[in-house]
C-alpha cells in the first residue's frame, strides 16, 4: 500500500478534491436568489417549487439555464409571486430516468413540493409525468419537447416550452409560399425529437405545395458528419431543412461548410439557438430558423430578461432561460388567481386559465396543457461583434397542432412512423 | 452458528421494519437498494467468483427490463408471465456473451463484454416499434403489483429468494465448478470438467438474474429506456462488487447499497456529486480492492495483507498479466 | 465522384481516430495500464487551448500549452494515485473511471456545459477544390498528421535509445532495472507521453467535432475499439485499425443508416472473440 509519506500525499489529494466537491454546494444557479433556507415571507403564505432539471450530463448547460431563469424572475420578485413566498428546492434530473424519478419522489415526499418545474430529457419527462399526475402534483415541463407529453385533456402536466413539430410547422409553410424554396432535402437526427422535427416542417411544406425530395437521418452525437453532408442531392434540391440542436448542430454546420455546399438553409430554431451560436459562429450566417423566443425581441418584458441574464451568466440569454423565466411569469398569474390554499386542484384550475405576456410575447395553454405562442422566423446575422437570430417574420398564437386543428392532427399518425415517408 | 442465526434473525427483522419505520421516498430508495443489490449479487457469480471482469450487464439488466415493457404494452401479456420470461431470456443473452467470451480472458474480456453491450443498446435505440427508441416505454402499467412497502415487501421476498437460490448454485457441484476454474482452468480441464461449458453456465445464471433484477426495476419504476443498457450501469455494477467486496457473497450487495445511498444523499446536498462519486471510486481503487467487508474483516483479526485469506473464502484473481 | 469523397473522407475520419487512439495504444497497449480516462485528458487539452485562444493567446502557443498541461496532469495522476496500481487492471479501471469523472464534472463546472470549439490552426478553414473534387483543406491535413504521427511515434519506439528502454521496462521491469534503466521514470514519461497525445488529438478533434463536458466517454470508447482492433501497443496496427474504422464507419453510414451503432460494436466484438490479439496484433492474448 506504500511508504507512509506517500500514503499522506494521496490522502492530502483525495482530500483536496473532497473539498473542491463540497465549494460546488447546492447554491442557487443565481446570485441573491431565495434559497430553500432563505424564502421570503408571503402575505398568502409559502408554496414550495421543486426544479427538476439536469445539472450533470450533457444537458446540463440546458438545465443550468432554465434554472437560472426561473431564479431571477424570482429574484427580481423579491421571492414573493403573488403573495406566496416560493421555496426552490432543486434537484438534478440526471441522465437516466430512474434517477430522474427518484429525484421527483424526492422533491414530492421528501420536500413537500406542491409543484415541479423543469425536465429536458423527454425520456425522463415520460417517466416521471405518470409518477406526479398519480401524486396529484402539477408539472410544469420547460423544455422536454416530445409532442406526446401534451396530448391528454384535463390533466396536470403543462408546458411552456416546444412540443418537436410545434414551431417548426410555420417554418415549413414560410419556406415554401415565402421563400419560394421549391423541394427541400431533409438533414436530421435519427430519434424521436429529430422525426417529430423533421415530420412538422415536411408537413406544413408538403401541404403548402412544395415536396420533400430526400430525407437523411444521423445518430445522435454523430461525430463526422461529412457522410451525410455529402449524400444531399445538390443538383435536385432547392434548399435543405436541418434539425440538429447542440453539439451536433456545430459539428453539422461545419462540415456543410467545410465541403462546400451552397445550398440555402433552413432550421429548426434549436439548431442555432444562443448556447451554440458563438462557437457556430460564420458557419450558421444566412441560416433562417424558426423558434418561440430569440433575444432579439424588442419589449419591456424581454429587455429585463436579456438585462438580468446577460449581467448574472456572461452569455447570451437563450430559449431556456426565457422557458425558466416565463415559468415563473405563469406561475405567478396562476397563483393571483387562487384564494386560499394553493392545493394541486386549485393550482392546476389556474393554470389552464393563464394568459401572460411573457419575453416572447403572449403565452397560454390550450386544453391539453401545452403552450400557444408566437413563432418567430429568425435569420443569423452579425451584429455587434456578436452572431444574432434576427427577427425576420412573426407569426401569432401558433398552438401545438399549428392549422389543422386539434380533431384531425391527432388522427395523423406518429412521426416515428412517417419518418422515411416524406420524401417522395 | 448460534452468533449466525441470531444475526440472520436481527437482519431479516431490521429488513421487515424498514417500511413501518421509514418514510414513503426513504422505502423507494430501500426498493432500488434491493433491486441493486439483487443485479450486483448476480453479477459477481460472473466477476468476483468466476474471475471474469464482464463490463457489459447492462445488457442483462436492460433486457429483463425491455421484456416486462414489451411484453405487457406491446403483447398485453399478464404481469406475472413477464418475470419468469425475463429470468429465461436474461440467461439466453447470458448464454451467448458466455460463448463470445470463451476464448478471451482478462481485460479483452471486459472489452468484448462493452462492445456486445453497447450493440444490444444500438439495436434497442433503433428498433424503435418495439422498444419505443430514446423515449423508451413509459407509463406501463402494473396491475396487480404493490406499491410503496407493499412494493418493498414483494421485492424483499423475490430478492431473498433469489440470493438464497444464488447462494445455493454457488455452494452445488456444478457452482463449484465455477471456482474451480477460475483457481486453475488447466487443472479442471485436466480433470475432464469442459471449461467452456463452466464459463458459458456462469454466464447464463448472472445473465439471469441480472435480468430478474432489471424487471423488478420496472415493476417499480413503470417506465423502461435505454438508459438501462447504458455502459455506465455496466460500469456502475462493477464499482459495486469491488466497492463490497467481490471475495464475499454479499458484498457486492453491500457495494450497491452504499453507492446508491450515497449518490441519493450526496446528489442532495451538491451540484457537484459527480466528482464525489469520482473521488469515491478512486478511494475505492486505492484503499478498498478487497472491499469494505475484506476490510473489515482484517481489521477485526488485526492483520494486514490480503492475500492471508481463510481458505474457504474464495479469492478473486487479480486479473494481471 | 462521391465514392471518392467518401473514400478521402472515410480516411480523414480514421486519421481523427488514430490521434485519439495513439495516446491509448502507448498507455493502455504498451505499458498495459487500463487508463479509462483518456477522454478526460483529450477535453483538458482541448479546453485549455480553448480557454487560451479566447483570451487572445496565439494559436500555436495555445496548443502546446493545452498539449503540455495536459501531460503534466496525466504524469501527476500517474505518479500520485495510478502508479501504485501497476499491474493491477481492475483497480486501474475503477480509479481511472473516477479521474475521468472528476476532470469531465470540474470542466463543466468551470466551463458551463454548452459546447465549445477549439481553434482551427490558420489557414485551414474551408474547401480546397481540385476539378470537381470539394474537399476540406483541415481533413485532408489531418490526414498528413495523422500519418506522420505515426511514423514519428513507431520510430521514437523503435530506433531511438529512449524507446529501447521503453521497449526494455515494458517487456521485464525486473531485467530493465538490474541493467539501470530507471523503470519508474520510464513509466512516467511514457505516460505523459501518452496523455500528451490524447490533449494533442483533443485541440485538433475538438476544431474538427466540437467538445462538451460529456464528449470525453465518446471519444474514449472509439478510442478502445481502434485499439483493440489493432492490436494492443501496436502503433502500426492502430494506424491501420482507426483507418479501416473510419471507412468502415463512412461507408456503413452511407450504405446502412440506422444500424450504425449495431453494426460497429457487433463487428468489434467478433473480431475479439475471434482473434483477440487484435487483426494485426502478434502477442497472444493471456
Amino acid at each position: 500500500m506504500g511508504s507512509p509519506p506517500s500514503r499522506l500525499l494521496v490522502s492530502a489529494v483525495v482530500a483536496a478534491l473532497l473539498a473542491v466537491a463540497a465549494c460546488g454546494s447546492r447554491s442557487p444557479s443565481v446570485e441573491g436568489a431565495p434559497t430553500a433556507e432563505t424564502t421570503a415571507k408571503g402575505d398568502k403564505g409559502t408554496l414550495t417549487v421543486g426544479l427538476l432539471n439536469p445539472l450533470t450530463g450533457p444537458f446540463a448547460a440546458l438545465g443550468t439555464d432554465v434554472n437560472a431563469g426561473f431564479e431571477l424572475y424570482l429574484k427580481s420578485k423579491g421571492g414573493v409571486l403573488s403573495g406566496y413566498g416560493i421555496k426552490v428546492v432543486k434537484e438534478d434530473e440526471g441522465t437516466d430516468p430512474a434517477q430522474g424519478t427518484t429525484k421527483a419522489r424526492q422533491l414530492v415526499e421528501q420536500s413537500k413540493a406542491q409543484m415541479v418545474v423543469g425536465l429536458v430529457n423527454s425520456a425522463i419527462a415520460y417517466a416521471v409525468a405518470p409518477y406526479l399526475e398519480q401524486a396529484g402534483v402539477p408539472l410544469l415541463i420547460t423544455v422536454a419537447g416530445a409532442d406526446g407529453l401534451t396530448r391528454k385533456k384535463g390533466g396536470n402536466t403543462f408546458r411552456v416550452s416546444y412540443t418537436s413539430s410545434q414551431d417548426v410547422m410555420p417554418l415549413g409553410e414560410y419556406t415554401c409560399k415565402t421563400l419560394g424554396h421549391k423541394k427541400a432535402a431533409i438533414l436530421g437526427l435519427d430519434y424521436s425529437f429529430g422525426w417529430e422535427a423533421a415530420g412538422g416542417f415536411a408537413r406544413a411544406y408538403e401541404d403548402a405545395g412544395c415536396a420533400v425530395i430526400q430525407e437523411i437521418y444521423a445518430p445522435l452525437a454523430t461525430q463526422d458528419w461529412g457522410p451525410y453532408v455529402n449524400q444531399i442531392k445538390k443538383d435536385e434540391a432547392d434548399v435543405v431543412y436541418v434539425v440538429a440542436p447542440g453539439s451536433d448542430g456545430i459539428r453539422l454546420l461545419k462540415a456543410y461548410r467545410d465541403f462546400g455546399v451552397k445550398l440555402p438553409m433552413v432550421a429548426h430554431g434549436s439548431t442555432v439557438d444562443e448556447t451554440t451560436l458563438p462557437t457556430e459562429a460564420d458557419t450558421a450566417e444566412g441560416v433562417i430558423s424558426s423558434l418561440h423566443y430569440t433575444p432579439q425581441i424588442k419589449s419591456a418584458a424581454n429587455d429585463a430578461l436579456v438585462a438580468a441574464f446577460t449581467q448574472e451568466r456572461k452569455k447570451s440569454a437563450n430559449q431556456y432561460a426565457d422557458d425558466g423565466w416565463t415559468a415563473g411569469m405563469v406561475l405567478e398569474q396562476a397563483l393571483s388567481q387562487i384564494n386560499g390554499a394553493p392545493t394541486a386542484e386549485n393550482l392546476r384550475a389556474a393554470l389552464a386559465k393563464v394568459k401572460v405576456e411573457s419575453p416572447r410575447g403572449p403565452v397560454s395553454f390550450d386544453a391539453y396543457g401545452q403552450a400557444v405562442y408566437n413563432i418567430y422566423i429568425r435569420k443569423v446575422e452579425q451584429r455587434d461583434g456578436g452572431w444574432v437570430n434576427s427577427i425576420v417574420s412573426t407569426i401569432p398564437d401558433v398552438n401545438q397542432f399549428f392549422t389543422y386543428g386539434e380533431e384531425k392532427y391527432l388522427t395523423f399518425p406518429g412521426y416515428d412512423k412517417l419518418k422515411g415517408t416524406w420524401a417522395k | 452458528m448460534k452468533g449466525r442465526i441470531l444475526a440472520v434473525v436481527v437482519a431479516a427483522v431490521l429488513l421487515l421494519a424498514v417500511p413501518v419505520v421509514l418514510d414513503s421516498f426513504s422505502v423507494f430508495v430501500a426498493s432500488r437498494i434491493l433491486i441493486l443489490g439483487l443485479f450486483a449479487t448476480a453479477y459477481n457469480v460472473v466477476f468476483g467468483y468466476g474471475g471474469m471482469p464482464s463490463l457489459g450487464h447492462a445488457a442483462f439488466f436492460g433486457i429483463g427490463g425491455y421484456t416486462v415493457g414489451i411484453a405487457i404494452t406491446r403483447w398485453a401479456w399478464p404481469m406475472a408471465l413477464t418475470m419468469p420470461v425475463a429470468l429465461v431470456l436474461g440467461a439466453v443473452a447470458g448464454a451467448v456473451f458466455g460463448l463470445f467470451c470463451l476464448r478471451v480472458r482478462g481485460v479483452y474480456l471486459l472489452l468484448i463484454t462493452l462492445a456486445l453491450s453497447q450493440a444490444v443498446f444500438g439495436l434497442a435505440f433503433y428498433q424503435t416499434e418495439l422498444t419505443g427508441g430514446d423515449n423508451g416505454i413509459p407509463g406501463i402499467p402494473r396491475d396487480g403489483v404493490p406499491t410503496g412497502g407493499g412494493f418493498y415487501l414483494l421485492a424483499l421476498a423475490v430478492t431473498a429468494v433469489c440470493v438464497s437460490a444464488l447462494w445455493a448454485f454457488q455452494r452445488s457441484p456444478a457452482g463449484m465448478t465455477i471456482l474451480g476454474m477460475r483457481e486453475s482452468e488447466s487443472r479442471m480441464s485436466a480433470t475432464g470438467y469442459q471449461v467452456n461449458t463452466i464459463r458459458v453456465m456462469a454466464f447464463a445464471v448472472s445473465g439471469a438474474f441480472s435480468a430478474v433484477a432489471g424487471a423488478l426495476e420496472v415493476y417499480l419504476q413503470g417506465s423502461v429506456s435505454t438508459a438501462s443498457l447504458s455502459w455506465q450501469i455496466s460500469a456502475e455494477v462493477l464499482v459495486f462488487a469491488i466497492l463490497g467486496g467481490a471475495r464475499r457473497f454479499l458484498g457486492p450487495f453491500l457495494g450497491a447499497a452504499i453507492v446508491t445511498g450515497l449518490e441519493v444523499w450526496v446528489s442532495t446536498y451538491t451540484d457537484r456529486w459527480t466528482t464525489a462519486l469520482g473521488v469515491v471510486y478512486i478511494l475505492t481503487a486505492l484503499f478498498l480492492t478487497d472491499g469494505v467487508l475484506g476490510r473489515l474483516r482484517r481489521l477485526r483479526r488485526g492483520t494486514s495483507p490480503p492475500a492471508e485469506q481463510a481458505p474457504d473464502e474464495p479469492v478473486i484473481v487479480e486479473v494481471r498479466k | 465522384m462521391s465514392w471518392l469523397t467518401h473514400t478521402l473522407n472515410g480516411l480523414a475520419y480514421g486519421s481523427l481516430l488514430f490521434l485519439v487512439a495513439s495516446g491509448l495504444t502507448i498507455t493502455f497497449g504498451l505499458m498495459r495500464t487500463v487508463n479509462l480516462a483518456h477522454g478526460a485528458f483529450y477535453l483538458l487539452g482541448g479546453y485549455l487551448a480553448y480557454d487560451l485562444a479566447s483570451r487572445g493567446t496565439d494559436y500555436w502557443l495555445a496548443m502546446v500549452i493545452g498539449v503540455v498541461g495536459a501531460a503534466v496532469a496525466g504524469m501527476a495522476a500517474q505518479r500520485l494515485l495510478l502508479h501504485r496500481l501497476t499491474g493491477q487492471e481492475l483497480p486501474q479501471i475503477v480509479l481511472t473511471l473516477g479521474v475521468a469523472l472528476v476532470i469531465g464534472d470540474q470542466i463543466l463546472a468551470h466551463y458551463g456545459g454548452d459546447p465549445i470549439s477549439p481553434p482551427t490552426p490558420p489557414g485551414l478553414t474551408g474547401p480546397v477544390e481540385l476539378g470537381a473534387l470539394v474537399f476540406p483543406k483541415f481533413r485532408l491535413v489531418l490526414i498528413g498528421i495523422a500519418l506522420g504521427l505515426a511514423l514519428l511515434v513507431s520510430a521514437l519506439l523503435r530506433y531511438t535509445p529512449i524507446g529501447a528502454k521503453v521497449r526494455a521496462a515494458v517487456d521485464d521491469q525486473e531485467m530493465a532495472r538490474s541493467v539501470g534503466i530507471r523503470v519508474p521514470l520510464i513509466f512516467l514519461l511514457v505516460f505523459g507521453l501518452g496523455t500528451g497525445l490524447a490533449a494533442f488529438a483533443g485541440v485538433w478533434g475538438g476544431a474538427f467535432t466540437s467538445l462538451s463536458p460529456d464528449s470525453g466517454f465518446e471519444v474514449l470508447l472509439l478510442a478502445l475499439v481502434v485499439v483493440v482492433v489493432g492490436g494492443l501497443g501496436s502503433i502500426p496496427g492502430a494506424y491501420v485499425a482507426a483507418l479501416a474504422v473510419g471507412l468502415v464507419e463512412e461507408f456503413g453510414r452511407v450504405l446502412f443508416p440506422g444500424w450504425a451503432m449495431f453494426t460497429l460494436y457487433a463487428s468489434v466484438a467478433l473480431v475479439l472473440a475471434l482473434r483477440p490479439q487484435g487483426l494485426l496484433g502478434k502477442a497472444a492474448p493471456r
